[in-house]
């Protein structure tokens, strides 16, 4: 039976695991499930309560410190990293790398005590509402968060609604899951399982952020300022409807299992940006979409648990481990815990919120080094954070087509980065997409048209209407950003042609797939393609004001990038990456721009 | 201003050579003459459990510590079978790969040649198979559900996977109706048993015991030959069914499959001594991981396995490889054109 804190081991396994799940998540590449992986085997020498206890707060603080480092240097190694780095990298940039810091924690708890208060209060009802989501309701919850990529797109809808549905496109290479049939591998091997998440996050945030010229108003040497973290920590309740959205979001999404932590960030961030007034545009650091994917991936993992403990179903990936491991320790989950264990979720939620307010506060101990860390010159910090978020996306598959996918989305994001274009769009349609197929194929395999008529795909599908209604209004009475201009630049020519490129190919292929295994691809190419269209007609018929073209340093960039072409053919990449980097930091020293730009405090 | 602090030389080669020092001690682990095993699956799974627990099994038998593991889990295991294809005449490599691959290797002329040409050791665990049906179902035994009109749904991962394979091959031999519908997690998969969105499930015994436990699923067949004992033993076999030569190739190649749920193959081409030193140290460790892994676990662990029964079987079906393709091939079809509610007689 699982006791309450009144035992000193127990206070001692909590804040032990809040401290290793800290540290672990401060290492750029690790994440709360490696911590995991790492200290399961540990457990068996432990009392069952402390295990369990000591287990829960290290996944638990790793998911509050994870995303800093990434969103001081730029360089995510995961989907839901990037959600945050995408304007948590920006406002480093501005010189607000305290501020940041704040944001993340602060956010991050709040979400996790949010769906550790969801956990403790209310998880019995949430356990049986669970089994009301089916097939139906995932694909209308997966609608909902594609309708996100219309307000992600700062770039203007036509651009953004093509680079959504070339997400969708690329999220379908590979072996259809639901008819097995094997997608646009160009008889690739290693295409057969599709595009590697981290390969694709690599090169369309890392590698473009990290390689991008700096903007001259840019980057200060702020110093850490402490007073500037804690008033970050409050971030969220200043945005409390945003936070609280948010959170429902992330539990909503955790408690459903197979849709993973990054679904949740993303859909948050769509939704923010969707409804949410703020100062800065998203993509150049809004503070709200760092709030918004944080307290969402927050409360995902409470929500996680809830079908774990009461269902003895794994709510994600990280809560497979977890359930291996309490099972390993003897702790009885399941509807038989409630008989056996009844106080194990109001233990688990105690340690879920303990755990982050504790890691909070150690962060903020290690604060100080890591904002140091980010005071250094942006070049040298971006030539060995780029090594570092490569070499650890090739660890996550180590072959040589984790660094051709890198290459690849890399030159694609450096065009997108350039032409002025905003690459949520693209991230939203990738991650989401196969959600909304699989569920889709089987709604229809399972319900037929009867599965519109089901209460959660009717509200869910309300809600998606309203929200869209809602954010027009908000616009019209101007309290929200202002409409992003539809103009691109002649910069756009290139991506925007890649993906028309993309989208024709899949059409002519897709004929020799069977009907359903087409249906996704040829309604994702249609899409990208009609979008285009659109595109092209405004600019030939309106001329409207387009973003410049923003610099971008191509030689070096170039060599760098053939640098890692090089290390992919000798194959002895964790070797020769730092090499393909020496080009890199040599010719930036000649720059002249490098001397100009230069601003000191 | 100051001036631009680009990294100076000697700076940057100190960044490397600890960059290097870092990222390079797994390459001089390579470099030694270390063991690779090459686990087809994900950290994680059950297949890569057993892999890493014979591991260490294998290190105290061996007396040294230089054994590797590794993952590359693309391709349902296929990279780890062509690991160890490629490593041909090298004896420092085992790769584990799933039961599946058999389906897939039928289907797939390079994997077929691959398969027919590495070396097999044995497999860790044989996986106890059986149908499963909820209240839902309408049905109380698999004699019932032959004449049942209702719609049977099995939830399986993926269209390649053993279960979807088992569902359309049931059909096949034995006239059944079920509808296999894949794209489930196994997480997934036990919520949609609970929720009522499907009314049945195919696969491991292990898997669904919990669920058969506490009444929410009832086995009605038992898919491959139940062991003496074993839970199943009642209930009615699929090889009962088989009353043709093609069926009875299609239970071949099904039982091959369940038998040989985490095989260990080695390279081809390895002299005769170097086999020998491999097989050994299988046949000391493999009994041994299932006792390792239902101390960790709690039970659930897998079956022994008849290893050379089970040799006999793959290459009886590898060395006719095209007729038993063909078999697959046509029970496949039948099974889908039963399950969409047309007819077909294999």
């Amino acid at each position: 039976m699982i006791t309450p804190f009144d035992r000193p081991e127990v206070l001692v396994g909590l804040a032990a695991g809040s401290v290793i799940g800290v540290i672990i998540g401060l290492v750029p590449g690790l994440s709360a499930r490696a911590a995991l992986l790492i200290i399961t085997p540990f457990l068996l020498g432990l009392p069952p309560v402390v295990a369990a206890i000591l287990l829960v707060a290290i996944h638990a603080a790793a998911q509050v410190s994870g995303t800093v480092p990434a969103a001081l240097f730029g360089a995510p190694t995961s989907a839901a990293e990037a959600a945050t780095v995408i304007n948590g990298y920006p406002l480093t940039l501005r010189g607000q790398a305290s501020r940041v810091v704040g944001v993340i924690l602060g956010s991050s708890a709040f979400g996790g005590v949010a769906g550790a208060l969801v956990l403790l209060l209310v998880a019995p009802f949430m356990a049986k509402a669970l089994l009301f989501i089916g097939t139906p309701e995932i694909a209308a919850l997966a609608c909902l968060g594609l309708v996100g990529i219309a307000a992600v797109s700062s770039s203007g809808l036509p651009a953004g609604i093509a680079l959504g549905g070339l997400g969708i496109l690329c999220s379908t290479v590979g072996l259809d899951p639901i008819n097995g049939v094997i997608r646009l591998t160009f008889d690739i091997p290693r295409l057969i399982d599709g595009f590697g998440i981290p390969a694709v996050i690599a090169g369309i945030i890392a590698i473009p952020e990290l390689l991008r010229h700096e903007p001259a108003a840019g980057r200060t040497r702020a110093k850490p300022a402490l007073r500037l973290t804690i008033n970050g920590l409050v971030e969220p309740f200043r945005h409390l409807v945003l936070s609280l959205k948010s959170a429902a979001i992330g539990v909503l999404v955790g408690i459903t299992p197979g849709i993973g932590t990054s679904v949740a960030v993303w859909m948050s961030y769509g939704m923010a940006a969707r409804t949410t007034p703020r100062e800065l545009p998203f993509g150049e650091g809004a503070v709200e979409g760092i709030v918004a994917p944080e307290v969402a991936a927050g409360s995902k993992e409470g929500g996680a648990f809830i079908p774990t403990l009461f269902l003895g179903v794994p709510g994600s990936s990280g809560m497979a481990i977890v359930l291996a491991a309490f099972t390993m320790i003897g702790i009885q989950v399941g509807p038989a815990m409630l008989r056996v264990q009844p106080e194990l979720p109001a233990a688990v939620a105690v340690t879920i919120g303990a755990a982050n307010l504790l890691g909070v506060a150690l962060c903020l101990l290690f604060a100080p080094l890591l904002l140091q860390l980010a005071r250094l010159p942006r070049r040298g910090i971006a030539i060995v954070s780029l090594c570092g978020a490569l070499i650890a996306t090739y660890y996550t598959a180590p072959n040589a087509a984790t660094v051709w996918q890198m290459l690849g989305f890399g030159i694609f994001g450096l065009l997108l980065i350039r032409a002025g274009i905003a690459r949520a769009p693209f991230l939203l349609g990738f991650i989401i997409g196969p959600v909304l197929e699989s569920a889709l194929q089987r709604s229809t395999i399972l319900y037929g048209w009867e599965a519109l008529l089901r209460p959660g795909v009717l509200i869910l599908l309300g809600l998606t209407a309203a929200l869209v209604l809602g954010s027009r209004l908000t616009r019209r009475q101007g309290t929200a950003q202002a409409a992003p201009t539809y103009g691109v630049s002649r910069a756009a020519i290139a991506p925007l042609g890649l993906a028309a490129a993309a989208a024709i190919v899949t059409l002519f292929l897709s004929q020799q797939y069977a009907p359903m295994s087409a249906m996704m691809p040829r309604v994702a190419a249609i899409t990208t393609l009609g979008a285009l269209a659109v595109l092209a007609a405004l600019q030939l018929l309106r001329r409207p004001a387009s973003k410049p073209a923003e610099a971008i340093e191509w030689l070096p960039a170039g060599l760098g990038l053939v640098g890692l072409a090089a290390a992919s053919l000798v194959g002895w990449v964790a070797l020769l990456l730092p090499l393909a980097a020496l080009p890199l930091s040599l010719l930036r020293r000649h720059t002249a721009q490098d001397t100009k730009n230069e601003v000191s405090t | 201003m100051t001036a631009p602090l680009a990294i100076r030389r000697r700076q940057f080669l100190g960044i490397l050579g600890a960059m290097a020092a870092v990222c390079g001690t797994p390459g001089l682990a390579w470099a030694a003459q270390t063991l690779r095993i090459v686990v087809g699956t994900d950290p994680g799974g059950s297949l890569d459990l057993s892999a890493r627990a014979f591991a260490n099994l294998l290190k105290d038998y061996r007396g040294d510590a230089s054994i590797e593991v590794e993952n590359d889990g693309g391709g349902g295991g296929r990279f780890a079978l062509s690991a160890a294809f490629e490593a041909k005449g090298k004896s420092n490599l085992i790769s584990f790969v799933p039961g599946s691959m058999i389906y897939g290797a039928l289907s797939d002329d390079e994997l077929a040649s691959q398969f027919a040409q590495v070396q097999f050791l044995g497999s860790l665990g044989r996986d106890q198979r059986a149908l499963f049906v909820t209240e839902r179902a309408g049905v109380s035994s698999f004699a019932e559900l032959l004449v049942s009109k209702n719609t049977i749904t099995v939830p399986t991962p993926r269209a390649t996977s053993s279960s979807h394979f088992d569902t359309l091959l049931t059909n096949a031999v034995a006239g059944s109706r079920l509808k296999p519908v894949a794209g489930y997690g196994s997480a997934g998969r036990k919520v949609a048993i609970m929720a009522g969105e499907v009314n049945a499930a195919l696969g491991s015994y292990d898997t669904f015991s919990d669920m058969v436990a506490d009444g929410t699923l009832k086995p009605i067949l038992a898919v491959n030959a139940p062991l003496a004992g074993s839970p199943l033993a009642d209930l009615p076999v699929l090889s009962s069914f088989a009353d043709s030569e093609i069926k009875r190739r299609i239970i071949e190649i099904m039982t091959a499959a369940a038998e040989s749920d985490q095989m260990v193959i080695v390279p081809p081409a390895i002299d005769a001594a170097s086999f020998a030193e491999l097989e050994a140290g299988f046949i000391a460790c493999a009994p041994k991981v299932t006792e390792a892994l239902r101390a960790t676990s709690g039970g659930g662990a897998t079956l022994p396995v008849d290893t050379e029964a089970l040799k006999l079987t793959i290459s009886k079906i590898f060395s006719d490889r095209q007729l038993y393709a063909d078999a697959l091939k046509a029970a496949v079809a039948c099974g889908t054109a039963l399950g969409d509610g047309g007819t077909c007689v294999l």
